[in-house]
Formats: structure tokens, sequence, C-alpha cells
């Protein structure tokens, strides 16, 4: 179990300093960077430019800089970002509550309308619940995130007035105002992974009910609700977190359209406009934390696997 | 020797168990609804969709032979609408295609050979899985420029992990199958035993996932005309329409409703035939599709 | 005798009568008043030219003057006045008994720490030793001839040193116990300066709080300033209506205005200044390095329509490079250089070599086939632009505009790897100066233009430290410019500020936002 879990964990190693790797090589081979896009304010100021230009090392070759920044990394310190002077740490740690908050919300969302209305389908094959159940979930899946979040933002937003169309509330709110804020980003981001998850449940749970051990149950007695909830279920929820954990990436990554269509300053966003001005330290800074998200994420997903189901084992 | 299955043996059966999906009919006939308008769209609408009207911007619905009115440039809906479908339908193929070829050799040759071609592939799918797919997105066409092109082999890029994961895991667990070790022992050469024994296998879950792939790029390009990056104004493109659209939402709804909707109709319509697909091909078949 | 007193009363009473009915309501103390801001990312001085953090810093700090909101000349305001005493000195006086807040971790509360001229060159060597996004120019020596009065140096005269927006404008007075206290990067997280409000509480990129600062040396009537973060712009609109916030500094969506000037409950501002919206000409390459190519080009389009379907009147034609709200150099008479005249247009690129030959109904150059990429920014202007080539693609021009990430689009600019580009300038006094002088080529002047013949009028213009002198010497410089299409003015777009009717005195920020002043005195209406 040890061994697995050491082995799991360093395995993330390469995966991380080839994300890193490859930002780097990106950003530094391409067209434009943070120094001319400051030169090309009219009013800047060309000598302090050029000081800032060689305090940040910015006119060494790209390997020098890669390795340097790496070095700096591994003793935890995340450099500074070039357009605001500010240590990289510092601004995405500001952000990340956001970003959190919007993404396990939307997780949250997604359980929520997923699982109960999966069971239910399963439960109740061929019944009302069953086919909304599938429309849902097809709705889900299948509409634009984009297109999902203005149209709630339309209706429930301007033309019925009752929700706040934007992420955040005024910086002094209380916990229960974020939460009304965070209502139409959550359902937006998290559709369509409520969508996967529906359907996924409805299909492990249908699979499960039918299974030997569920018609043994019912030989025996059990009532239909113990048939599912002690039964199927259990066997169901393995696949239902396999599939989470991988979801989870993909709400990562369209966290950046829900908190630009929702005014949400997240790491997101962070990350788009440090690309726009190819600030390097930044843009490696929010990638490489959300690569670790993931990561974690999936580990935990994995770990949690062995856990429940001692069966298995990484080959 | 016995007739080799493939999987065209048995297709009378499988149509007709096809038919009985009744969804799966509907995305059918929606999907070539749109696929018919995509090809036919310069013989059939009436505007051309560049042209702009400034005098008659925002044009309601029906008035003026615009039968869904015109944008904030005069400029026809449906027809921009009609050659929208070309871009988003052409980007869906093109990057499943590209991803689906790139991901089945690398999986290929990840599970036939293990060892270090196995780890480093592996390792590479990791990577590319845990990039926030968006923000690579965003760093290349940023640095590359915003262009069709661009579009297409990017979103490939991060889409061929799944492929690769798909066909490695039914490589391996062919590559002990008794006749593959019977080739070997005939002395087939390896590209024999994987082109001509192997990957016929592998191909009916590659066609799953491959149509189950189509709308997630065109969702993921319509985001990203979203976003202002991907295709071009005035090229028509459904997500960059929708971009448009945002900045005139308090006066005219209309310009981000049209072109959301017909993402919306063209992705659903490919779940319904995938799940239908999926179904009828083999049932057991959606366990292994992880 | 009697008649005289009685007639001064009555003069009195009528202008005293007169000047309450004039000025309406007397002010009220009191409220908090909120402004929408894009993005607030952080406080630190002169590191980004960003409106919002300079628009929120002008309110925390002092700057030796502002700008007038009717004409933007220089008006005192820490400073008392200044003087030339020859072309290349300038001595400022600052007022006396300004002090900086108190109540902060480098002043306890109750402290009474006077503005000195000290503090002034410390200030503004400060500026010079950090800032990346400002330059005051060349200054040769800074130094207090007494308490109160302050003597700068240059190297060469120079008139912008405080008639534009963004040289000595925005310099801000600092005290140096706070830098030594609290570091540069602690001193971004908690501002001091002696501005009339001061630094409450501030979350990066969702708000700055900002309290009254009763000692300051005009009336301060608000309690408190907010700037709430609201990076959409349509959001902010909505924000606007609900309530959420009052004013909105500056209207990104001028579609948005007409709607607000409906509307009973807001008005719209209009500020006195706006920006510059043009097309560049890369005149290196062929075949845009030829003056009558570039005319032919002009030729073609048709501005007028372009810019009003875009912007309607919240805007006017442009027909040189300098904004009419910059006091010399503005030239209405350059209108005759323009014209619509297609025909003439199409006749001299036929003479230039321009034919189409492979009738796909696009001219060729000299047999091979011809294209326009407009390279620009995201932005307004890209939807006048998107006009503009649709109109020359009418006339057999295969145009198209390309809008690029911002930093592409200044490394192509700077490495000259354009042909036709939108001319990105802000419209302030150096702007024509940087775009066409041949000694910005490698900067601003990404037209490669290289003129002697300008560049010796501007030179000599920056001798002369009075505008009259300077007018004359810039506008015949600018026609010289125009005369060759260097570039093609297109509009300038005015610039609006929306604030809710209970807002009172707003004025849309130039050079910094100035919500005290003597010209204006913010305060809420409720």
């Amino acid at each position: 179990m040890g061994k697995y879990l050491a082995r799991r964990i360093l395995t993330t190693i390469p995966v991380l300093v080839g994300i890193s790797f490859i930002v780097f090589a990106l950003v530094s081979f391409a067209p434009g960077d943070s120094i001319s896009l400051m030169l090309s304010n009219e009013t800047v100021n060309v000598e302090n430019v050029a000081k800032l230009k060689a305090e940040l090392g910015l006119d060494r070759p790209w390997y020098v800089q890669y390795v340097s920044y790496m070095g700096k990394l591994v003793k935890g310190d995340m450099g500074r970002s070039v357009q605001f002077n500010r240590p990289v740490a510092e601004m995405i740690g500001e952000k990340i509550g956001n970003t959190f908050k919007l993404t396990i919300f939307s997780c949250l969302v997604s359980l929520c309308i997923a699982i109960p209305l999966g069971v239910l389908a399963a439960a109740r094959r061929r019944s009302i619940f069953d086919y909304s159940a599938t429309a849902i979930a097809l709705v889900g899946v299948s509409m634009p995130s984009f297109y999902l979040g203005l149209l709630l933002i339309l209706f429930f937003g301007l033309r019925l007035g009752w929700l706040p169309i934007r992420g955040l509330p005024t910086y002094d709110s209380t916990f229960l105002k974020q939460i009304r804020y965070l209502i139409l980003p959550s359902i937006t981001l998290g559709s369509s992974m409520a969508g996967i998850l529906t359907r996924l449940t409805r299909a492990t749970m249908i699979e499960a009910l039918g299974q030997d051990f569920a018609r043994t149950a019912r030989a025996k007695g059990q009532s239909e609700m113990g048939v599912l909830f002690k039964h199927a279920f259990p066997n169901a929820f393995l696949p239902i977190l396999t599939t989470f954990g991988m979801q989870f990436g993909s709400l990562l990554g369209g966290a950046v359209i829900i908190e630009t269509i929702f005014s949400l300053p997240g790491l997101g966003m962070l990350a788009m406009n440090a690309v726009k001005f190819r600030d390097l330290p930044l843009i490696q800074g929010t990638v490489l934390v959300f690569a670790v998200c993931f990561v974690a994420v999936m580990l935990i997903v994995d770990i949690l696997y062995v856990f429940i189901d001692p069966r298995i084992r990484y080959d | 020797m016995k007739k080799r299955k493939t999987i065209f043996s048995g297709t009378p059966r499988l149509l007709k168990v096809f038919a009985r999906h009744k969804l799966g009919i509907v995305g059918l006939i929606a999907l070539s609804a749109f696929i018919m308008i995509a090809v036919f769209a310069p013989v059939l609408v009436r505007f051309d969709p560049y042209t702009m009207d400034l005098e008659h911007a925002f044009v309601p619905a029906g008035s003026g032979g615009h039968l869904l009115g015109t944008d904030n440039f005069g400029r026809d809906t449906l027809s921009r609408l009609a050659y929208g479908a070309r871009i988003s339908l052409l980007i869906g193929i093109v990057v499943v295609t590209l991803a689906a070829v790139v991901g089945t050799i690398l999986g290929l040759l990840s599970g036939y050979y293990g060892g270090w071609v196995d780890f480093t592939v592996m390792r590479l799918v990791e990577v590319f899985y845990s990039f926030p797919f968006l923000i690579l997105v965003i760093a290349v066409m940023a640095i590359l420029g915003p262009s069709i092109f661009n579009v297409m082999w990017v979103l490939g890029l991060v889409h061929w992990p799944s492929y690769a994961r798909l066909v490695r895991g039914q490589v391996l667990s062919l590559r002990n199958i008794e006749y593959i070790q019977a080739a070997k022992t005939t002395g087939c050469g390896d590209a024999r035993i994987i082109f001509r024994h192997i990957m016929p296998n592998t191909i009916t879950p590659i066609i799953v996932q491959a149509t189950l792939g189509i709308p997630g790029a065109i969702l993921s390009s319509a985001a990203l005309g979203f976003l202002g990056f991907g295709v071009q104004q005035p090229t028509p493109e459904w997500g960059s329409m929708v971009n448009e659209g945002k900045d005139y939402i308090l006066l005219n709804s209309d310009m981000i409703l049209w072109p959301g909707l017909c993402i919306f109709l063209v992705v659903l319509s490919f779940n319904f035939i995938g799940d239908a697909l999926r179904d009828t091909l083999d049932p057991r078949l959606s366990k292994q599709l992880k | 005798m009697f008649r005289k007193t009685f007639s001064a009363i009555i003069l009195t009473a009528l202008l005293l009568g007169g000047s309450t009915a004039a000025f309406g309501a007397t002010p009220r103390s009191g409220g908090t008043l909120k402004i929408a801001a894009s993005s607030l990312q952080s406080l630190q001085l002169y590191k980004t030219a960003a409106n919002d953090i300079t628009d929120s810093q002008s309110v925390i700090f002092d700057t030796l003057f502002i700008l007038s909101k009717d004409d933007f000349k220089p008006i005192p305001s820490l400073a008392e006045g200044w003087t030339n005493p020859d072309p290349l000195t300038w001595v400022f006086s600052i007022k006396k008994g300004v002090l900086f807040h108190d109540d902060n971790p480098v002043f306890p509360k109750g402290t009474r720490r006077e503005v000195t001229a000290d503090d002034v060159v410390y200030s503004i060597e400060f500026m010079q030793k950090t800032s990346t996004a400002y330059t005051l120019g060349p200054i040769t020596g800074v130094k207090a001839l007494d308490r109160y009065t302050v003597e700068i140096t240059t190297k060469t005269p120079q008139p912008f040193l405080v008639n534009d927006p963004n040289r000595l404008c925005r310099m801000c007075i600092i005290p140096k116990e706070a830098i030594d206290k609290l570091g540069e990067d602690g001193f971004a997280k908690h501002p001091i300066g002696s501005g009339a409000y001061k630094f409450k509480s501030f979350s990066p990129d969702s708000g700055l709080l900002l309290v009254k600062n009763a000692f300051y040396r005009l009336p301060v009537y608000l309690d408190a300033v907010e700037f709430v973060v609201i990076p959409d712009p349509l959001a902010q609109s909505i924000a606007l209506q609900s309530g959420e916030i009052d004013v909105i500094k500056h209207l990104f969506n001028l579609e948005m205005a007409d709607s607000f000037e409906k509307n009973p409950k807001f008005n719209v501002v209009k500020s006195g200044g706006g920006s510059y919206r043009g097309l560049g000409f890369n005149t290196t390459v062929a075949p845009y390095s030829s003056p009558a190519v570039r005319k032919a080009l002009s030729m073609l389009l048709d501005i007028d329509t372009a810019y009003k379907a875009i912007i309607g009147d919240h805007g006017e034609r442009a027909y040189g490079q300098v904004p009419p709200w910059v006091p010399f150099g503005y030239d209405r008479s350059l209108k005759d250089l323009w014209s619509y005249d297609p025909a003439q247009g199409l006749k001299i690129l036929a003479a230039n070599g321009f034919k189409d030959q492979d009738g796909d109904g696009f001219l060729d150059l000299n047999g091979k086939p011809f294209k326009i990429e407009i390279k620009t920014l995201a932005g307004s202007q890209v939807k006048a632009l998107t006009i503009l080539a649709t109109q020359l693609r009418e006339k057999g021009i295969n145009a198209s505009v390309l809008t690029q990430d911002t930093a592409v689009w200044a490394d192509d600019l700077l490495k000259g790897n354009t042909t036709v580009f939108f001319d990105y300038s802000f419209a302030g006094t150096t702007g024509f100066h940087s775009l066409f002088h041949g000694s910005m080529i490698g900067a601003a002047n990404t037209h490669f233009y290289n003129n002697p013949e300008v560049n010796k009028l501007l030179d000599e213009a920056l001798t002369k430290v009075k505008f009259d002198e300077l007018s004359s010497l810039w506008k015949k410089a600018q026609r010289l410019v125009f005369k060759d299409t260097v570039g093609i003015p297109l509009y300038f777009e005015y610039s609006y500020a929306v604030a809710s009717k209970k807002v009172v005195d707003f004025v849309p920020p130039w050079g910094g936002l100035t919500l005290v002043s003597t010209e204006n005195n913010v305060w809420l209406n409720k």
C-alpha cells in the first residue's frame, strides 16, 4: 500500500516538470514578451524598463532562465509578476479562494442533481423520472457552458431579476450572500458534469440492480430502498468516483469561461491575463497550481479506489 | 480456418437494433439536416453572410426577407448560421480524425511494446490530461495567432490522449490472446500483427469514442470563438457570433440566442447518435470507454 | 450716499440669491460613493498605466497640479503656482499646512506631519528611480530651495512637463518614512498620501475602500469612496442600473450611452477628452512606401459612414492626429487633405500597378494577388475597422481585419512586421511626436517614418514653452505628415462617465480622478 502510494506520487513529478517545461518553452518562443509590451506603451520610461529586464534576468537565454526558475521553485519561491511587480504566490493566494469556491460549489450542485436523479431513474425504469433524467443529462452535456451562462443571466438575472449576475459581491460580505452570487455560475459550470454523472449513475445503478447480489438481497426480504442503498449504490460508487475525478479537470478548465461571463476574479482570469501580458512567472504559477490540483484530485481518487476495493491493484 | 468476424458482419441486424433507438434516429435526421445546410449553404441562402447593411441593423425576424433578422452590422443571421455550420462541422470532424489517428498510433505502440515506450507515452498522456486545457489552448492561440487551422490542430493535440488510453487498453487485453501468440510464433512481423490482427478489433470503440468526441470538439471550438480566440470575424462561427452578440445583450438578445441554439442542437444530435451507436454495437462496450 | 449703500445691498442680495439659485442645493455630507473599476490588482505606483489603478491613486495622493476639467490646462493643487525663470528651470511653491494622512502604521492617529519641499523632492526622485510606466523627461536636477519651494531643472526645454496628463501630473507626493518603514511592497499594500480620501482596506481585484481625510485642505463631503471591481462592461452597466454602484467612470460600451441618456435616473457626463482612432502604414514596406498608393487607399474609405455607424454622435471625424482637447496643434483645416473619391483612388492605384488579372474580383499587384490585413487590438475600434475592410472589399481590395493578442500586436509593430495597422496612441499632448518623429523609430513610431523636415519642426517646437509658438510649428508638422498620408486619421471617440442622479459634481477622469478640488467637489444628494 505504502509502496503503491509512493510510486503513484513519484510519477506525478515528471508530469509536473513536463508541464512547466512546455509552458516555459511556449511562452519563451512566442512572439511578443512582457518587456516589449511595456515598451509599446507611449509613456514608458525606457531606462527603468531596461533596468527591470536586467533585474529579472530576462536578458538571459531561456534555458538558463528555466533552470533558475525551477531552482527557486523547489525552494518555494514562485517569482514575481513582471506586470505588477508582486510575488506570484501572493497573487495566486488571493484568487485561489474564489476559484475553489466556484469549483466546489459546482461539484456540489452537480452531485446533488446527478446522484438522486440517477438513482431514481434506475429505480423507476421507463418512468417519467427515467426519461427526464436522461433528458436533463443530455441537455447538460450538449449545452455550451457559455451559452447556458448567458441564458441564465438573461432570464434569471435581467428579465426576472431574481439572482445577481456577478460571481461575487463586494468583498466585505457574508458567507450566505456569497452563496447567492455563486448560484448561477455554479449551475453553469456544473451542468456538463451533472449530465455525465447522471447518466453514469443511472447506468451503473441499473447494472448493479440487475446483479446476483441484488437479487439475493431481494429474495432475502430486503426492501427496495435497502437494496438500492445498501447493496446497489456502493457498487455503483466506484465508477462514479473515478469519472468524477476525471471530470474535475475539465471543470477547472471550464472555470475560465465562467469567470469571464460572471466577472468572477479567479485563477482562470488571472491566467488569461497573464498569458495576454506574457507574464511568464505568473503564467507558470497559475498553470502549475491548476495542474497540481488536477493531479492531486486524480491521486485522491486513485487512493480511495484502492481503499474501497482492495481487489484492484495498479498494473 | 474459421472466417474472421469483422465488425461489418451482422450489419443488417445492427441496423435493426439501431433503428429501435428513437432518439438515435431523431439525432441522425437532425444531423443530416445540418450537414445538408452546411454543404449546400451557398445555394440555399439568400444573402451573403459578409455583406453589411448598416441601415438595416437589428431587423426583427421575418422582415425584409431576413428569416431570422439581422445582426448589428445588418448581416443576415440565417446566412451566417448556415455558413457557421460548415466551420463547426469541419472543425469537429478534422479534430477528431487527427486526435484518433495520433492517439491510435501511440496507443498501439504503447500497448504492444510496453516498457519504455509505454512509460513515455503514458507520461505524455498524463501531461496533456493534466494541463488545464483551456489555458494551453489559449496560450497556443495567442502565440500562433487565431486561425481555423490552428484551432484544429491545437484541439487535436488536446484530445488524442483519450484515444491513446483506449487503444492501449484494448491492445493490452488482446495481446495475449491465442491467435496473436500463434501469429508471433509463425514469424509474423510486428507491424503485420499490429495492423492486421490487433487494430481491427479496436476500431469499434474508436468509432464510438469519435462520435462522442465530435461534439466535444465542436463545443471547444465554439468556446474558443466565444473567448475571442479561434476563428476570427468577419468569418461567421457560432461561438464568435455569441461573443459579438454579448455586447448587445441588453438591447437585442437575438444575436446570442440563435448561434448558441445551433451549437446546442448539433451537439445534442451527435450525442443522441453516439448513445444509440454505443448501445447498438455492444452494450458491454460502455465499460471499456473509461 | 444712502442710495449707493442701498444699491450695493440690492446688488449683493441679487447676486447671492442668483448664485444660490444657480448652484442649487447646498452640499450634504455623508454617504459612500461606489465607483466601478475593471481591474485593480495592485496599488504600486508607476508600474502600470492602467486607468483604474492611477485613478484610485489620484484620490489617495496629492499631485502638484491637476488638469482643469474645462480645457485640460494645469491648475494648482498641492502647488500654489509655478514659474519659469528660464526655459530650463521650473520653480514650484507649495501650499503650507498640508498634512499627510494619519492613523496608519507609519503615522499614528493624531500625528501632524506636514508636506514640505523635501517631500516633493523625494517623491520626484522616487518616481524617476522606480517608474516603468511613466517618464518625467530629461530632468537634470531637483532640489528644495526652502521649506515650501522646489526647483526642477531640465536638460532641454520641456513644455510638456506640466501640460501633459502623463508626466509631472502623475507624480504623487509620498512620505519618505513610509517607504523606509514599509518597503515598496508594503507601501503598495497600505498607501499613505495627503489626498482627500485615505486608504482603509484593499482586496486585490475585488475592492478598494477609502475613507474621508478630515484634515484635507478643502472640505470633503463623502464619508467614503469605494472602488468595486467588475471586469465585464456589461456587468458594470447592470450593476449601475440596479444601484449596486453609483458611477461608471468610463463607459466602454458606447451603445449603452444612449439608453442611459434616456433614463432619468442617470446622468451621462461627457469627458473633455477621449481617444484617437486611426490607421497607420508601415512606410518601409512596398507598396505602402509610396505616398501615392497610401493617398489612393485613403480615398476609397467612407470614414464618416463607418464611424457614425458605430458610435453615432459620440465622437467626431478626425482629420489629423491631434485631438480637439489638446490645448495646441488641433487643426480642422486638415480636412482639405481628405476626400472620399473611390473613382480617383482606383485610378491612382491602377497607375501604380494594381489590376485584377486573375478575375477573382480583387485587385492584384504586379500580377500577384494583393491582400491587406489590418492588424489591430481587440476593442471598440474593431467594429469600425471591420466596416472599413468591407468597404475596401466592395471596391475590389481583398482586405480583412486581424484582431491580435495585445503582446503579439505590440511585438509585430515594434519589429515592423506590419503593413496597415490600427494606430494606437494616448490622445494626450505627446502623441503626435511619439508617433511621427524620426527618433521614435524602434519605440512608438511604428510607421518607421523619418522626415527631416518634420523632425526639425517638432524639435524646434519642443524648445518653446509657450503654447502659441508651439502650436503653429506643431500644425505645420502635422500637415506635412498627413499630406504624406503616413497614417489615416479616422475618428476621435468621446469618453463618457455615467452616474446615478444622486451623485453631484462628478468629473470624468483625465490625468487622474479628481473628486475634490477647487473646480469640483463630489457629494451624494440622497
